[in-house]
């Protein structure tokens, strides 16, 4: 792959015009106003992307990863059904069919604290497995379209494990719609001790998990 | 007149002169030259509000473009950016440097930060053109971008970000977060070389056997790292990237039947691949797919081109879709959602959404803004007609001229004799499309002889989310597997793929009422008013045990068809399908599930077999999952949202009458073939043959009756008799010749009493024998698969009526069914099957009549064949009735010498003028005829790709060095030509005649010694 600039170069549709000059004029008198040809008119919204911020593992390992493994109750019509992601097939990572989510269940919880847990050793670990496959699930901040959210809730989606939350004031969809709206900060990796406060306190080893 | 244009032209106006826009645009732009360039004035009282720059392509309007042709080209293309959505704002041609006039561009998308363009280009190797050090041309597509980060508008930089010479690269888009690019390919990275034919690579052809299928790659920020995500039998089109981060694109389904571009979605890594919308609504061709403003009105809406699938100039009517509600039109996610809705056209002036006269004009590639306008740049086009060589408006068209063109019912010699004719190039320019007032302005004008197509608003968008690949499991990944688990085949939706009306009387053993068990859904969400009781189902005290009709499923895979080859269409056979491979069975659980390994990167099917081994139903689509991937399906057509009907308390329950020593080692959730194949991992192969033993009735209890166990083998049977003696097929491929033909010759019963032959040797009634028919097949293939002329009763002459402007002979149906109507099993609809089984299935009526039982003095036919021949005789019928499903075999040659320069030259335009009219076109491009009702009489599809049309047109060469014997002169050569026509009395292609000696001298060309 080579590049090339075309500096000066710029083609011009056969109207005699020296470049600088088309270029000046049009940008004066067509409306668009300002030095940058390519700035966008006032009305344009250009909101800032959200592509490669991440979610909290902190919070992930101590607060969503247990739902994961939970026998979880759901009563729909008066029939009481018990429901599992990582188990019976679905989520499991070993013989789960489940789509995206993989759930490796006995991953142990990392001290996020220890300076010893590096970056590069905690994403080496069965615990982190576990949270990149549930945040590949998540749109950050939109919990409409984050399938970690409405998988369970059956929201305009399919969901071969079915209803597995009754609503969204389900306890572990709280739990799960806060850590999708608290990202990390822009810039900040999914360690960010900025995420801590996520808990109560603020200690990722003593806190409870906020949902609100 | 400047007012005029600031307020943009109602529909209404546009409807009363389509043609003044065209004056219009021309004003606007010398306007804005004017207001730009030479005079200096200020000129924006001629801008519109919130206008941002745009960019578009420039292409010749002798561009045949169509959904099924992803590469079609000619000189005169370049990328064009225009300062301002103004008709006024100055434009520039960034890419003439690179064409340098004889080259062609298309696909422009921009960047997320509104700084860069990705685009797809084409220019000749003869071109003088360098980037950097390195000749810019390849003579093929390549993917380029166009940066603007510094140099603004027109003094960006360009870089090639893919070189290929011999494949095509198109239709690129941005990845998020600098990931790369998605775009559509023929390079088919990965396919080429895992074929199903043991040790064969090609590059495939799509299901018309025309073009190299276009499938979707993606690429690292560099051009590299290049990697196929989609493995579909025809072509993957016009990708982009939602705010979700799924890749959205349009998908040419085209399985039999099937025909028509849906609208799929996968992630960036080609996992969760599935149908968003258009897959069972009302239209053809959806495409050029983009999500509406996610903050505007019309948010979880994808704006679409509906057209036909040939003929339109990729134009159509513009639908806003409302994916996010519906997953096809009158198809609600869940009951909160009105019944009715889905897609709209949203023109206040309805556009033709087939081929024909579009009297309110053509839309092409709309690109909905998201600046909270809700607006649309769209290419336009008026409706336009050559009224004695002269471009009039549709709107001067008299309601005879009028009658007279939407004839369809007119032969070719008519339709070119007219003084009027539909035949104006597609001229397409840019509007801006408001849908609240329904104004449409004018904003770029293409020069006489082009068109302009494909604009986006060069402005900065909110970058989607950015997608991690999927965790897959590297053991499976490494064996090239993946593994895929249906929780029951009976959750199915309302198209009833699954349902009761799919089965026969026959089908219900002694004491079923029903094969499939009803219940109300629990879940109030629920669209369904019924569905399968599948707690009754899996119970074995319950009836409804032993009467579920599903006991295997049959996994087959493409076969795709090869390139660079000769005669395959007719190794193929008289058939709606291509060419497929079985890769073996599985058994369906008594709850309906199953759970299997297969294949990764590979194009599959899946057909759930009753206990005889014949399809309920036919998959008429492809599916895929990449190496390690774990997918679960709710159902067969199950509906695409809301829960699966096999999930929470349906699936835990546990009726007494299981073993206990599977009930107990059931886990919450867990399917009966999730807990059969953790307890017996081998269980996930799929096996060759059908063989299924209960494993779930504890018999020990009163009342409780095991399901019989089924095995049915080629060979190695428990009786002997049930073996064939005849040729099995090899990895699955079956070939009539080969393997099918035998049965109907081996010697049965005393003395050869009994054998096939011996009776059925009449052609006035059933001919089975093995002699060589007209077409170079056997006898027996074309009595079976070509219905017999009927005749009429006062005349004694056949009956026949006319088709797209074309005679054709009415025939009645064929004892084998290769048409899959309503994706039922095509052996249960089939004469051929209901005979040799002795049962009544799904034929039909008219099958019935024309193929009675045998006579009451005839051998009971249901005792004629064992168990193997069977099976093998429903497994042929079954994936379609081919000839050869082996490419490989049976007449089909390496091209040799066949030049395509020459064929582009000389037959190519024979072809257009003579063939190509209205005979040889795509079926699906009349919305009037249902897709696939005349495909038998026209396999041999043209569409006006240069490279389409010669592939296709190889497929009906067989012998180069006997010109005359070929399908491509002997049919057209021979009066009547098609059979049905009517007092014709000199050839379409008559024997000596000029254009018959060119096509003839072409073909010779490819004989080694002529």
């Amino acid at each position: 792959m080579t590049t090339v600039h075309r500096g000066g170069q710029s083609q011009r549709t056969g109207r005699g015009l020296g470049a600088s000059c088309l270029l000046a004029l049009g940008l004066a008198a067509c409306g668009g106003g300002g030095t940058n040809p390519i700035g966008n008119p006032p009305e344009v919204s250009n909101p800032v992307g959200v592509a490669g911020q991440k979610l909290s593992f902190a919070y992930f390992q101590k607060c969503i990863n247990p739902i994961f493994l939970a026998q979880l109750q759901i009563n729909i019509g008066g029939t009481v059904s018990t429901n599992t992601c990582a188990g019976s097939g679905c989520h499991d990572n070993t013989t789960g069919t489940g789509g995206a989510l993989r759930v490796v269940a006995n991953a142990q919880p990392l001290d996020v604290t220890d300076p010893a847990n590096t970056p590069d050793t905690i994403r080496a670990t069965d615990m982190y497995k576990n949270f990149y496959s549930a945040q590949g699930s998540v749109v950050i901040g939109s919990t409409t379209q984050s399938r970690l959210l409405a998988k369970p809730l059956v929201q305009g989606v399919l969901h071969g494990g079915g209803l597995i939350f009754a609503n969204d004031q389900d306890p572990n969809a709280k739990l799960i719609e806060y850590w999708i709206t608290h990202p990390s900060p822009n810039g900040q990796d999914e360690f960010s001790t900025a995420t801590y406060a996520m808990f109560t306190p603020a200690d990722p080893k003593t806190g409870t998990c906020n949902t609100q | 007149m400047n007012e005029q244009i600031t307020r943009g032209i109602s529909m209404n106006t546009r409807t009363r002169s389509n043609t003044r826009l065209i004056a219009l645009a021309a004003f606007a732009l010398n306007l804005g030259l004017a207001g730009c360039g030479n005079s200096g004035s200020d000129s924006t009282s001629v801008t519109v509000a919130g206008d941002v720059p745009i960019a578009y392509v420039k292409r010749s309007n002798t561009i045949t473009m169509n959904p099924t042709d992803g590469t079609s080209t000619a000189p005169g293309g370049d990328l064009m950016i225009r300062e301002k959505s103004s008709a006024s704002a100055p434009e520039h041609n960034v890419t003439a440097q690179f064409t340098q006039g004889v080259g062609d561009a298309s696909d422009p998308e921009v960047s997320y930060d509104g700084k860069k363009i990705v685009f797809s280009m084409r220019c000749p190797t003869s071109n003088t053109s360098k980037i950097g050090d390195v000749a810019a041309c390849t003579g093929a597509w390549n993917i380029w971008e166009y940066d603007m980060t510094v140099g603004g508008l027109t003094g960006g930089t360009f870089r090639r970000l893919t070189g290929a010479s011999d494949s095509d690269d198109v239709d690129p888009a941005y990845l998020p977060a600098g990931r790369g690019f998605v775009f559509s390919s023929n390079r088919q990275t990965k396919s080429k070389s895992l074929q199903a034919v043991p040790g064969q690579t090609y590059y495939a052809l799509d299901e018309y056997e025309r073009e190299r299928v276009l499938n979707l790659h993606t690429m690292d920020n560099t051009g590299a790292k290049i990697e196929q995500i989609s493995f579909n039998q025809s072509h993957d089109r016009n990708p982009v990237v939602r705010p979700n981060g799924d890749i959205m694109f349009s998908r040419w389904e085209h399985v039999g039947p099937r025909n028509r571009f849906a609208i799929f979605r996968t992630k960036p890594d080609g996992t969760d691949m599935f149908v968003l919308y258009g897959a069972q609504s009302p239209g053809n061709s959806f495409l050029h797919p983009r999500d509406m403003d996610p903050a505007g009105k019309y948010k979880g809406f994808v704006s679409s081109d509906l057209m036909s699938l040939s003929r339109t100039q990729e134009g159509g009517a513009l639908m806003f879709i409302d994916a996010a509600r519906y997953s096809e039109n009158n198809t609600p996610a869940n009951t909160t959602v009105p019944a009715q809705g889905g897609q709209t056209e949203v023109t206040d002036k309805a556009l033709n959404q087939g081929r024909g006269l579009s009297m309110f004009g053509r839309i092409t590639t709309p690109f909905p803004l998201w600046d909270g306008s809700n607006r649309v740049l769209l290419g336009y086009r008026p409706c336009e007609v050559t009224r004695n060589g002269v471009v009039v408006a549709c709107a001067t068209l008299t309601p005879e001229e009028l009658a007279l063109l939407n004839d369809e019912n007119r032969t070719d010699a008519e339709i070119a004799a007219g003084a009027v004719q539909d035949n104006v190039p597609a001229s397409y320019a840019i509007y801006m499309y408001d849908p609240g007032p329904q104004t449409w302005l004018i904003v770029a004008a293409p020069p006489v002889g082009f068109m302009y197509t494909d604009p986006i608003a060069i402005q900065a968008r909110t970058e989607p989310n950015a997608i991690d690949p999927t965790a897959i499991d590297p053991a499976l990944a490494a064996k090239g597997m993946a593994l895929i688990e249906v929780r029951s085949v009976y959750d199915t939706d309302g198209l009833e793929r699954m349902g009761e009306t799919m089965l026969a009387p026959v089908d219900l053993p002694a004491g079923c009422t029903a094969g499939i068990a009803q219940t109300t859904p629990t879940d109030t969400m629920d669209t369904r008013a019924k569905v399968a009781d599948l707690v009754r189902m899996k119970d074995p005290a319950d009836t409804a045990y032993g009467c579920a009709p599903a006991r295997f499923v049959r996994a087959t895979r493409a076969v795709a068809p090869p390139s660079s080859t000769m005669g395959l269409r007719s190794a193929i056979g008289e058939t709606e399908f291509e060419q497929v491979q079985i890769l073996g069975y599985a058994p369906v659980e008594p709850d309906g599930s199953f759970k299997l390994q297969v294949p990764a990167d590979v194009p599959l099917a899946f057909s759930i077999v009753d206990a005889k081994g014949r399809g309920i139903q036919t998959h008429l689509n492809w599916i895929q999952v990449r190496p390690g991937e774990r997918r679960t399906c709710d159902g067969c057509h199950s509906p695409r949202r809301g829960g699966a009907l096999n999930s929470g308390a349906v699936v835990n329950a546990l009726p007494s009458a299981l073993l206990p020593s599977m009930s107990g080692a059931h886990q919450s959730g867990e399917t009966m073939a999730a807990l059969r194949t953790r307890l017996d991992p081998t269980a996930l192969n799929l096996r060759p043959d059908m063989s299924y033993t209960d494993i779930w009735a504890d018999t020990s209890k009163t009342g409780v009756k095991a399901l019989a166990s089924i095995s049915v083998k080629y060979t190695g049977n428990a009786i002997a008799a049930d073996d064939l003696v005849t040729a099995a097929p090899v990895n699955g491929l079956i070939n009539y010749p080969d393997h099918i033909q035998p049965l109907w010759t081996r010697a049965r019963g005393t003395a050869g009493a009994n054998t096939c032959t011996t009776c059925h040797a009449d052609t006035k009634k059933l001919d089975l024998r093995a002699t060589i028919a007209g077409t170079g097949r056997v006898t027996s293939y074309e009595e079976l698969l070509v219905g017999d002329p009927v005749i009429d009763a006062a005349t004694g002459l056949p009956v026949t009526r006319i088709r797209e402007g074309v005679p054709e002979i009415v025939r009645g149906a064929a004892l084998v069914e290769t048409m899959a109507g309503n994706a039922a099993g095509m052996a249960r609809s089939s004469r051929l099957a209901e005979i040799m089984f002795g049962e009544t299935l799904k034929a039909g009526a008219e099958a019935t009549i024309t193929h009675p039982n045998p006579p009451s003095t005839a051998p009971n036919h249901a005792l004629m064949l064992n168990a193997a021949e069977k099976r093998l005789i429903t497994e042929w019928m079954d994936l379609g009735g081919q000839y050869y499903n082996n490419p490989f075999d049976g007449g089909v040659k390496a091209l040799v010498g066949l030049s395509q320069a020459t064929f582009t030259a000389q037959v190519f335009p024979i072809l257009r003028s003579t063939c190509a009219a209205s005979c040889h076109q795509a079926i699906g491009s009349d919305k009037t005829t249902p897709a696939g009702t005349a495909f038998r009489q026209n396999r041999f599809v043209l569409t006006g790709s240069p490279e389409g049309d010669y592939n296709v047109t190889l497929s009906m060469i067989s012998d180069t060095c006997k010109p005359a014997s070929n399908y491509l002169l002997s049919r057209p050569s021979t009066v009547p030509h098609p059979a049905g026509a009517i007092g014709q009395t000199t050839a379409v292609l008559p024997v000596g005649s000029a254009k018959y000696t060119a096509i003839a001298n072409w073909i010779s060309g490819g004989c080694p010694s002529p």
